[in-house]
């Protein structure tokens, strides 16, 4: 089969120049909408991007970072001098270091969950599982902070720490008169400062900077072809995150999996009680995000919804008020509460269902950013 | 001397370039039918589009689709009446894919022309009949099409089967007015209730879902702020509305047909760069190209080979009275099956039902959010399933929105439960979806067991109406 092309100059003698107008015309046209369709710098998507990465999300990790470290530093004064006061000590440091990260939940994409790093397991991978930590304790395994970076997720990170420092069974000074235990405490909190580094430095501009692959998001980013995906998964995290709380931070515990028997072992923070103190921590988190912080004239979501004419403050302010008043109404520890006061902890799940559907339906449709997975997408 | 005079006047079309005058008559209609015709730009169109299949399964192998689609779920919607549709094992579904990607290689260089074509369709549907969540309307065209063109010679031109023809001094194989007439057809179908779907409140009234969709674009340079008005979407709607309604007629119409073809592709490559619709712009791109002069490929490619004598042609591809009365059948199905939703009470765009298979294109911005309670024997033990977590995203996307989705992950929540032994197994759905902009609402009744509800095409009593509707 041989086929020959014609040549311009006799193509030009048969083919009125007119015939050419159309296709000229639509060339026009597309190389004019190729041009202009772009997601260009003064995109205001591109925009908060670049400032919820570098002025939310990097300074959270860094305030983790120095929190975590400051566990570490209390956890070597405890194991120095097991005491009373020691042990306050440390627990009050655990405690600040979680606020942060707690805070940061609402972004736990990137650094957090890519495969490439997978930190966010291993800093807070729960329930702890204290029958594999005591019998690390009693073998004859090396305890250091190189080891225990190589172990599993349930070996370490803010859950290990947790239960070293706050449960009955493991914690009391005496206890941590044993030179293996508080080596154990010691390595995990190291290792638990430098994951918090580690997290930190990868979304920071001066490290790996993964802020500036939301930032550059459909340009120079690896890890979104488009503006829109960068963009829509950061909103849709706000609805992924209220949807695990109910999920798996009160209805796990509440029994949803097991027929209703309510499973106090699976609460998050069960050994200090602040598994409350999480999900409104997470709230935190979603709140800033989606308000921004007028203090520092940083803008949220909710300044695009407007620009975009959809104004959803006030259902928003509605819907986090009722889900932090039913929170706060468990008035024990949630590993007691799904037992002793179940009702309110439905409540709370209920209230925060309101809060999910917002989001994840009203706001997301409002704002056209259900999210495309693939491509594959469309008609 | 064009191509057309080349060809002598029996292979061209009229001067009109439109069909000749109807006639009722069985045998007119046959001669009409079996006129023949240039294949040049049957084996264009063939050619063009097995290009863009053999670039769709390129692109879906290299994109790890295989995977995420058929391999990774545990769980597969599947089409009603095809629960038997099953992927093959990792090797078989990448295998399977392969003799895909060989076949539409086949017919874009048109060698076993018809056999390729086949061969496309069976893989291609099969494929797609494992998971109703990946369904779109231009994955059904191309079965549609390469059905079709496995019953018509459309490697009569510009193919190796020609080029081996001619070698084996075999008489060639001439295509004939009715392969035209079918493609063009089946797509005049296609934008027409594209078309006739967008006349509702919705799409004309409040200009949705465009506006949204186009208000994501207000920040590109240039011309976002006017993507970002309602003027735009508007107009957009409207437009999009008469494209849809009036290009078949305009791309048929000889004096008419450069301009429109130069506006089909403005408005094909508009919607692709401004949406995410794949290949489907693409597609329809080098589809449109079945309602040029047949003879079109032979101004931009010049054959060497002269026309074959009449005499010589085979007088294989001509129809008789039962391949005629099966070609209208398949048009009277296209007809009726985009249709069935008049069968169903409520809004289509909100129940879903009737909503596939009918190219209802790009009418619906929708989200939704579903959890499922699951009740198990006498003394009523609650569980919560959260489905998020069973289906892949995608899976989960399109089951929160679409009804018969939702009882199909229902009742397949009643088989895992029954098979761990629980018995008296209900399940409820707590389902809430928006449509269009509307304030969210609830999509299902949550007192209606979805699980021992019947499984069919009946209409869904437990799927709440919509307020609002359009």
């Amino acid at each position: 089969m041989k086929l020959n092309l014609p040549s311009l100059a006799g193509r030009a003698g048969t083919q009125p120049r007119s015939r050419f107008l159309p296709f000229l015309t639509a060339a026009g046209c597309v190389a004019a909408l190729l041009g202009c369709a772009s997601e260009g710098e003064g995109d205001t998507r591109r925009t908060l991007l670049e400032r919820w990465s570098t002025e939310l999300i990097v300074p959270l990790y860094a305030e983790f970072d120095q929190r975590s470290e400051t566990v570490a530093v209390s956890v070597d004064a405890l194991c120095a001098g097991p005491s009373e006061q020691a042990l306050a000590a440390a627990r009050e440091a655990w405690q600040a270091a979680r606020e942060p990260f707690k805070r940061a939940e609402v972004f736990a994409f990137g650094p957090y969950s890519r495969p490439e790093f997978r930190i966010g397991p291993k800093i807070d991978s729960w329930p702890a599982r204290p029958e594999q930590i005591e019998e690390w304790i009693a073998g004859e395994s090396p305890v250091d902070p190189a080891t225990i970076a190589e172990l599993g997720v349930f070996y370490k990170g803010l859950p290990v720490v947790e239960y070293l420092l706050f449960s009955p069974q493991a914690s009391t000074p005496a206890q941590l008169e044993d030179a293996r235990r508080c080596e154990y405490l010691r390595s995990t909190a190291a290792e638990l400062a430098s994951r918090a580094r580690e997290i930190h430095m990868a979304w920071s501009p001066e490290g790996g900077d993964f802020a500036g692959q939301l930032s550059g998001a459909g340009r120079t980013s690896t890890a979104w072809r488009t503006l829109r995906d960068a963009f829509g998964e950061v909103v849709n995290r706000m609805g992924f995150t209220v949807e695990n709380v109910r999920r798996d931070k009160l209805g796990r515990p509440l029994g949803d999996m097991t027929g209703g028997l309510a499973q106090p072992d699976v609460t998050e923070s069960r050994f200090s009680g602040r598994a409350i103190r999480d999900i409104l921590d997470n709230l935190s988190g979603i709140e800033v995000l989606f308000f921004g912080d007028p203090a520092r004239s940083l803008p949220g979501v909710s300044s695009y919804a407007i620009e975009r004419g959809e104004n959803f403050d006030q259902r928003f302010r509605t819907a986090l008020g009722a889900s932090r008043t039913a929170l706060e109404a468990v008035s024990v520890p949630l590993g007691e509460a799904v037992n002793t006061e179940a009702d309110r902890v439905r409540e709370a799940s209920e209230r925060l269902r309101e809060l999910q559907q917002l989001i994840q339906v009203d706001l997301i449709t409002a704002l056209g950013l259900s999210l495309n997975f693939n491509d594959n997408d469309g008609d | 001397m064009t191509a057309t005079e080349r060809t002598g006047p029996r292979l061209a079309e009229g001067r009109s370039g439109t069909s000749h005058a109807p006639n009722l008559s069985l045998a007119r209609c046959l001669e009409y039918c079996n006129a023949e015709r240039d294949g040049a730009g049957l084996g264009a169109f063939r050619a063009l589009f097995g290009a863009l299949l053999c670039f769709s399964v390129a692109r879906f192998w290299a994109y790890g689709w295989i995977e995420e689609l058929y391999l990774r779920p545990p769980f597969h919607f599947t089409y009603f009446g095809f629960g038997w549709v099953r992927p093959w094992p990792p090797l078989g579904m990448y295998a399977h894919f392969g003799v895909m990607a060989l076949a539409a290689a086949c017919l874009c260089i048109g060698l076993a022309s018809r056999l390729s074509s086949f061969v496309f369709f069976l893989a291609f549907t099969y494929a797609e009949l494992i998971e109703k969540a990946s369904y779109l309307n231009h994955y059904y065209f191309v079965s549609l099409v390469t059905l079709l063109l496995a019953t018509m010679p459309s490697g009569a031109e510009l193919s190796f089967d020609a080029w081996l023809r001619r070698r084996r001094g075999q008489a060639p194989l001439r295509a004939r007015a009715w392969c035209y007439a079918l493609i063009r057809a089946q797509l005049t179908l296609l934008y027409l209730f594209a078309g006739f779907a967008k006349l509702n409140r919705d799409w004309l009234l409040a200009a949705e879902p465009l506006g949204t969709w186009l208000a994501l674009h207000a920040d590109a340079p240039l011309i976002g702020p006017l993507l970002g008005s309602r003027g735009a979407a508007y107009f957009a709607s409207f437009a999009g509305a008469a494209f849809d309604l009036s290009i078949p007629f305009w791309l048929s119409w000889r004096r008419s047909r450069p301009w429109a073809y130069a506006i089909a592709l403005v408005f094909h490559v508009g919607v692709w760069l401004l949406f995410p619709i794949g290949v489907f712009s693409w597609v329809m791109m080098a589809s449109t190209t079945i309602f040029f002069d047949p003879s079109w490929p032979r101004r931009w490619l010049r054959t060497r080979a002269t026309p074959p004598p009449l005499e010589a042609v085979s007088p294989s591809g001509r129809l008789g009275r039962a391949p005629l009365g099966l070609a209208g059948a398949y048009l009277v199905l296209q007809l009726v099956v985009p249709l069935r939703f008049v069968l169903y009470p409520g809004d289509v765009n909100w129940h879903e039902q009737g909503f596939r298979f009918a190219w209802r294109v790009m009418l619906v911005e929708k989200a939704g959010q579903v959890e499922f309670t699951v009740l198990t024997g006498a003394d009523e033990r609650r569980y919560v399933v959260y489905p998020r977590e069973l289906l892949t995203p995608l899976q989960y996307k399109m089951m929160s929105t679409q009804p018969d989705m939702i009882q199909q992950f229902a009742r397949h929540l009643q088989q895992t439960f029954q098979a761990q032994g629980h018995e008296r197994v209900r399940v409820y759905a707590e389902a809430w979806a928006s449509l269009n902009g509307r304030p969210r609402q609830r999509l299902i009744d949550p007192g209606v067991d979805l699980a021992n509800e019947p499984w069919s095409l009946w209409p869904k009593r437990w799927i709440l109406p919509l307020q609002n509707s359009s």
